[in-house]
């Protein structure tokens, strides 16, 4: 294990929704750390509580218990506004569909978080297009989400998550709403652009060939995760009870 | 921050294109109340006379003026026509009071009349030099020439048109007694009556004389002359402008909550894109801000199309509009930026504060349930009881504070506060009421409970779209009650005879008492003295004046038997206030003419108006009449007008009962001129000009002795409907306004909602239900809103008119609902609103055919 | 059965040598099913003897050449419009094993499990680093291959929920 700061740090995370009788625990005891650059794909059953786990990392929610880091900084030591500005600056998030400002087009739609963060229009307009290119779109710039396909859309949406310096990426299903075609180029560009950007990716799938392609799989099992990806652990642990 | 406010006003831009229909909504809310204000204001800063025009139309260059009192005494009745012509000496003693370098001109003003066969005119003449260095800027020749020697005048372009004279006519005042030649037009200052001068070298006897003097040091006081310098008092004229950005802002607040359920529905259409802005990394702030900004947009161009309307509406108005509204001859409509900058300011902010209460809570909704375009219920507090309560009874207490008794700014704020209060409490009831929908409807048909049901369930959206509408049928609910209750009171008031219609003039003879001071004690007056005929001549020049009107003369009564005759109390506190007017009340035999002159069906509905028997009733009882004259009159049938205030009191007796009282009547004292309709405006201006000159003949005549009695004619001009159903502009424009207006907002609500009912019609259709059902439960749902509207709206507009009417000690008006009015929103309101939505979910259904099922996929 | 059929498919498009058809054959084929000559060959041979192909004399380096009968036409087109489906379920040792894990129960159950799906996802991921293969054939292989092993995953997904379901029914008890 390297020493660097994990782009993602998830400590002890507990969730739950409601109380009492109704209470659903969503999340107990959850740690995760996510190295900068790492693809790390998070798997589970529906209502597992694997998109509660993106929404946390977002700080679009708060846990009931435990603590999350982006990079440095505890999500929780931050206000409403404070968390606005680090998913102007530092996290970008790609949801299954209806990513886009419909009244805004592709490229004002990019250029969003900068604008949002001060940047002046034009330096924002260039750096909006440069994420348009790296994302591969086609066509001109200035159309509106309305006229462009639905992986079109998605691409657009994962320009806006990369746009700046980001340093995570979090996605949840964005392939859900795109035909396995679209869905494996979207994946494909995500993962390229995990290794040239060196960005964080945490994506949320219950597709396991969207999965593979994260350097670790993750499952979240009982509200907590269990890596998928190094089995060895688990075999070792039947070896001992075995014995 | 700059480019944050940019990309917020790119979304407003955005959203108004994909939405006209809200924006326009928006933009006219904010543009109605703008443009009204917008003529009110250059209607006040029309009227203004700037301090400079007004010293210099009544002083010309002059600094000061002085004019001869003579020895006359202080508290004299009539000081001016008093005073006499000064001497010599007095004129020696003005010029040693002043510095040595000061100018004076001497004028002379006197009063004189012309009769020609169809109309008499009094005016007054002046020999004011119109050449001179100190009158200048007063009096401006237009056409030919000053007059230069005796026989020669100028006269005003508007006597010019009265008379029919021109340049080179003559004609013979009565008391110069020769005759005039006219050799030039005069324009008149702005304010100055039209009919006002004559100039002449010659003035008649007995004139006035004034000096202008032309000094910077001032003038102190002169022995037999009273100086006056020219005040002007900015601040009242100021304050109209003021007042009418205080109008606007009590129209826009109305307007506001339109305005803000429009942009409630526009958040609640628009969480997706807020939840987006909020995962991008939009501040909670921020996203208020980039909503509140749309209002922004929508406010500057309403209040830009709003000040633009006004001001080419104020342009396009007619001299003579303008003369009325102003009460001045105004040159033309005087449009400042200044004045409109403010208007401007409070559009643009209403519109704003109005998009930004939805903008707050929508941007305090949590990431994720924006981003499901989730919106939880909101349960109504109960303490929105008491708020409303409370609501109402501060609007009370603010009217009871402010009646328009007391005029003073602080107590106008007080009133316009307490009548805008119980819209706020409106506000407050009706997600209440929009909540207990749910469950009325249980037990109706499926289009009705659907309605309800769907109405609850989208609570705050509903609720803003009743505010809303509470508003609109609010405001129309309160005026119309506020004018049926003070209307007949203001009519009388300005009618001096109550009841007399606009289709009739009253010319009487009446005994008034010059009092020996202005202090002395009136003794209590008993039965009148007999009055003489009308002067016959008078009678022709009524019938010059309205050719097609009936000269009917009336019965008074005298009494022949003495004792029997009603005494009447008069108010020693009125016989003060209108010592001019009032003395004792007419008595008139009511001959079936008399009944058909006075307006008798409204004098009965009226609580200050008492019948007692039909003429030919039993026995003649009792009547006890309360009112702040306590008159007792022991006689029956009387239709009786007791309005004391303004009109002579005037008692009918039915002939029978004058038969019975033994009475003599004598047609004398008082003619009526009678028309089929209405005077027109011509015939008005004639009236009005006999009337004035009839005062300006008594005051001719001298001031009469103190201490006697004098026979006083005068004219009155019945003014303006009395009935309460006259009132249909004044309907008609609340209820289409109304149906308008709520219609926008329902529009808005259901076209917004649109994409939730399709889907609900799309599983309706699913299940076998026929279209026509499922288009009903539009229907349904307009018609809940304007009902529950109108259900919240009529009692809170009701009670602070009810108030207000029965408090107000300046305007003792009968607190009395326009039933009509009411019925227009109650009943035509919800029927009008739910055709139109019928026929557009009709006219929808027909030109684009629903697919059968939407897939719902959210 | 399956490679008798597509050596019919083979034929029916025009005559060839048994080593063409082995050729012929692996890359029709998307390389996932290797084959020898042998084999091809005895297949042919019993294709002659139910009279679906003939021989149609000798090739240039002397080989048998064979061609399609009308019988052999009417036999490729019942096998290509027949879907094999296997009506009894999978007795592979994957399947086997699995269903042991399951009635062992608890955290063995469930640590079998995940040791199989590591396994399967480690397989995924290993063909995705290989990278497409190239040309259409082999990528909608490829494809297949990998479909097969996310439903291996989807269906481990489902004993794990059948196993929890257990767990807590016995942890009830």
């Amino acid at each position: 294990m390297s020493e660097q700061t994990p782009a993602l740090s998830f400590v002890d995370v507990v969730k739950r929704y409601g109380q009492g009788a109704t209470e659903v625990r969503a999340l107990t005891d959850l740690s995760l750390d996510v190295a900068p650059g790492e693809f790390v794909a998070v798997m589970g059953a529906s209502g597992s509580g694997k998109s509660t786990l993106l929404h946390l990392a977002g700080g679009l929610e708060d846990p009931t218990a435990g603590r999350v880091f982006i990079g440095a900084t505890a999500l929780d030591e931050l206000d409403a506004t404070g968390r606005a500005a680090l998913r102007r600056r530092d996290v970008g998030i790609v949801f299954q569909r209806l990513n886009l400002i419909p009244t805004l087009t592709a490229i004002e739609n990019v250029m969003l978080p900068l604008e949002l963060d001060g940047v002046a229009t034009r330096s924002a307009r260039e750096r909006a297009s440069e994420a348009l290119a790296r994302v591969e779109l086609p066509g001109p710039l200035d159309r509106y989400p309305d006229d462009l396909s639905g992986g079109e859309q998605q691409r657009v949406a994962i320009a806006r998550a990369i746009v700046g310096e980001r340093k995570l990426m979090l996605a949840d299903e964005p392939t859900g709403a795109l035909d396995s075609v679209t869905g494996d180029k979207v994946i494909e560009l995500l993962a390229s652009l995990v290794t040239t950007t060196g960005c964080a990716l945490v994506l949320v799938t219950h597709e396991p060939r969207y999965a593979s392609w994260a350097d670790r799989i993750v499952r979240v099992r009982d509200g907590s995760v269990v890596d998928e990806t190094r089995p060895s652990t688990i075999a070792d642990e039947i070896e001992a009870r075995g014995q | 921050m700059i480019t944050t406010l940019r990309v917020g006003l790119r979304l407003a831009r955005r959203e108004f294109r994909r939405q006209p229909g809200r924006a326009a909504l928006v933009m006219l809310m904010i543009a109605i109340p703008t443009a009204g204000a917008t003529v009110s204001s250059v209607m006040s800063r029309t009227g203004e006379w700037s301090g400079d025009a007004q010293r210099r139309a009544n002083l010309g260059t002059a600094e000061s003026s002085a004019s001869f009192i003579g020895n006359t005494p202080p508290d004299g009745v009539y000081p001016g026509l008093a005073s006499g012509e000064p001497t010599d000496a007095d004129v020696q003693r003005l010029r040693d009071a002043l510095p040595p370098d000061a100018r004076v001109e001497i004028e002379h003003t006197g009063i004189d009349r012309v009769r020609l066969p169809t109309a008499a005119l009094s005016f007054t003449v002046s020999d004011a030099n119109l050449k001179s260095h100190l009158g200048r800027g007063r009096y401006r020749v237009t056409e030919g020439r000053a007059p230069r020697s005796r026989g020669e005048a100028a006269i005003s372009t508007d006597v010019a048109r009265i008379l029919k004279l021109h340049i080179g006519s003559s004609v013979t005042p009565e008391r110069l007694a020769h005759p005039l030649k006219v050799v030039g037009l005069v324009s008149l200052p702005q304010g100055y009556r039209a009919t006002d001068l004559v100039f002449t070298p010659d003035v008649p006897p007995r004139a006035q004389t004034t000096a202008l003097i032309s000094t910077p040091l001032g003038v102190g006081d002169v022995p037999g002359w009273g100086i006056s310098g020219w005040q002007w008092n900015k601040r009242s004229v100021t304050s109209d402008v003021l007042w009418s950005y205080v109008g606007a802002a009590v129209g826009l607040f109305v307007v506001g909550v339109i305005v803000a359920a429009a942009f409630a529905l526009g958040a609640r259409r628009q969480l997706r894109t807020i939840g987006l802005l909020s995962s991008s990394g939009a501040s909670p702030r921020v996203v208020a801000a980039t909503l509140a900004s749309q209002g922004f947009v929508a406010g500057a161009a309403g209040s830009l199309v709003g000040i633009g309307l006004g001001v080419v509406g104020v342009r396009l108005l007619p001299h003579h509009a303008l003369y009325s509204m102003t009460n001045q001859d105004v040159h033309g409509p005087v449009v400042r930026v200044f004045d409109l900058l403010p208007l401007a300011i409070l559009g643009v902010a209403a519109a704003t504060i109005a998009a930004w209460f939805p903008a707050r809570t929508a941007s305090r909704l949590p990431t994720l349930q924006a981003l499901a375009s989730r919106r939880p219920v909101a349960i109504p507090r109960r303490r929105t009881w008491f708020w409303s309560a409370g609501a109402l009874a501060l609007s009370a207490a603010l009217i009871v504070y402010g009646d328009v008794a007391k005029d003073s700014a602080a107590h106008r704020l007080a009133l316009v506060a307490g009548f805008v209060l119980p819209l706020a409490a409106a506000l407050w009831v009706a997600p209440i009421a929009v909540r207990w929908l749910e469950t009325a409807f249980t037990d109706r048909s499926l289009a009705w409970r659907l309605a309800g049901r769907s109405l609850a369930r989208n609570g705050p959206r509903s609720a803003s779209v009743v505010g809303a509408a509470c508003a609109v049928v609010g405001l129309v609910v309160g005026a119309t009650t506020l004018v049926a209750s003070w209307d007949t009171q203001y009519e009388d008031a300005v009618s001096r005879v109550p009841f007399v219609r606009d289709n009739q003039a009253l010319l009487e003879n009446s005994w008034q008492y010059q009092p020996t001071s202005a202090n002395e004690s009136l003794s209590e007056t008993s039965a009148p003295p007999a009055v003489p005929d009308v002067d016959p001549s008078l009678v022709r020049q009524l019938h010059a004046a309205v050719p097609r009107g009936k000269v009917i003369p009336l019965s008074a009564l005298v009494s022949s038997t003495g004792g029997d005759l009603p005494q009447y109390e008069v108010d020693r506190e009125d016989a003060t206030l209108y010592s001019q007017y009032s003395s004792s009340p007419i008595v008139s035999m009511a001959t079936p003419e008399l009944l058909a002159l006075f307006d008798v069906p409204a004098a009965l509905r009226r609580r200050d108006a008492i019948v007692i028997e039909p003429p030919d009733g039993p026995t003649p009882r009792r009547v006890d009449r309360g009112g702040r004259q306590g008159t007792f009159i022991h006689v029956a049938a009387i239709v009786r007008s007791d309005k004391a205030s303004l009109g002579l009191p005037r008692i009918l007796l039915s002939p029978s009962f004058v038969d019975r009282l033994g009475w003599q009547s004598r047609f004398s004292g008082t003619v009526a001129l009678v028309a089929d309709t209405a005077f027109t405006a011509n015939e008005r201006q004639r009236l009005e000009l006999l009337e004035s000159d009839i005062a300006w003949a008594q005051d001719l005549r001298g001031p009469p002795a103190p201490g006697t009695s004098y026979l006083q004619t005068s004219l009155t001009i019945g003014t303006g409907p009395y009935r309460v159903t006259n009132h249909y502009p004044v309907r008609a424009i609340g209820f289409g306004g109304s149906c308008v207006l709520v219609l926008a907002v329902v529009a808005v609500g259901l076209v917004l909602n649109a994409r939730d009912s399709d889907d609900e019609r799309a599983v309706l259709a699913a299940t076998g239900v026929v279209p026509r059902v499922s288009r009903n439960v539009g229907t349904r749902k307009a018609a809940l809103i304007v009902m529950t509207a109108t259900a919240i709206a009529i009692p809170l507009a009701l009670i602070p008119v009810a108030v207000l009417v029965t408090t107000s000690d300046n305007h003792p008006a009968v607190f009395r609902v326009d039933w009509m009015a009411l019925a227009a929103m109650a009943i035509g309101l919800p029927l009008v609103v739910s055709a139109a939505t019928a026929f557009a979910g009709y006219a929808r259904d027909v030109m684009r055919p629903r697919r059968p099922v939407l897939l719902l996929d959210d | 059965m399956t490679v008798r059929g597509v050596l019919l498919s083979l034929l029916a498009e025009g005559d060839r040598h048994g080593y063409q058809l082995k050729v012929d054959f692996e890359e029709r084929t998307g390389g996932l099913w290797p084959l020898n000559v042998g084999q091809v060959y005895t297949t042919l041979d019993r294709m002659l003897r139910d009279d679906a192909v003939v021989e149609r004399g000798k090739g240039d380096a002397d080989q048998r050449v064979f061609g399609i009968t009308e019988t052999g036409r009417r036999e490729l087109k019942e096998w290509l419009t027949t879907t094999p489906v296997d009506s009894t379920p999978p007795r592979d040792e994957f399947v086997m094993k699995v269903l042991l894990a399951v009635q062992l129960g608890g955290k063995e159950g469930l640590a079998l499990i995940d040791l199989q799906r590591a396994a399967l996802l480690a397989e995924l991921q290993r063909s995705r680093r290989d990278g497409r293969p190239r040309g259409d054939v082999a990528a909608l292989a490829n494809d297949a291959f990998l479909g097969r092993i996310e439903a291996d995953i989807n269906w481990l997904d489902r004993c794990e929920a059948r196993l929890n379901e257990q767990t807590k029914a016995g942890k009830k008890r």
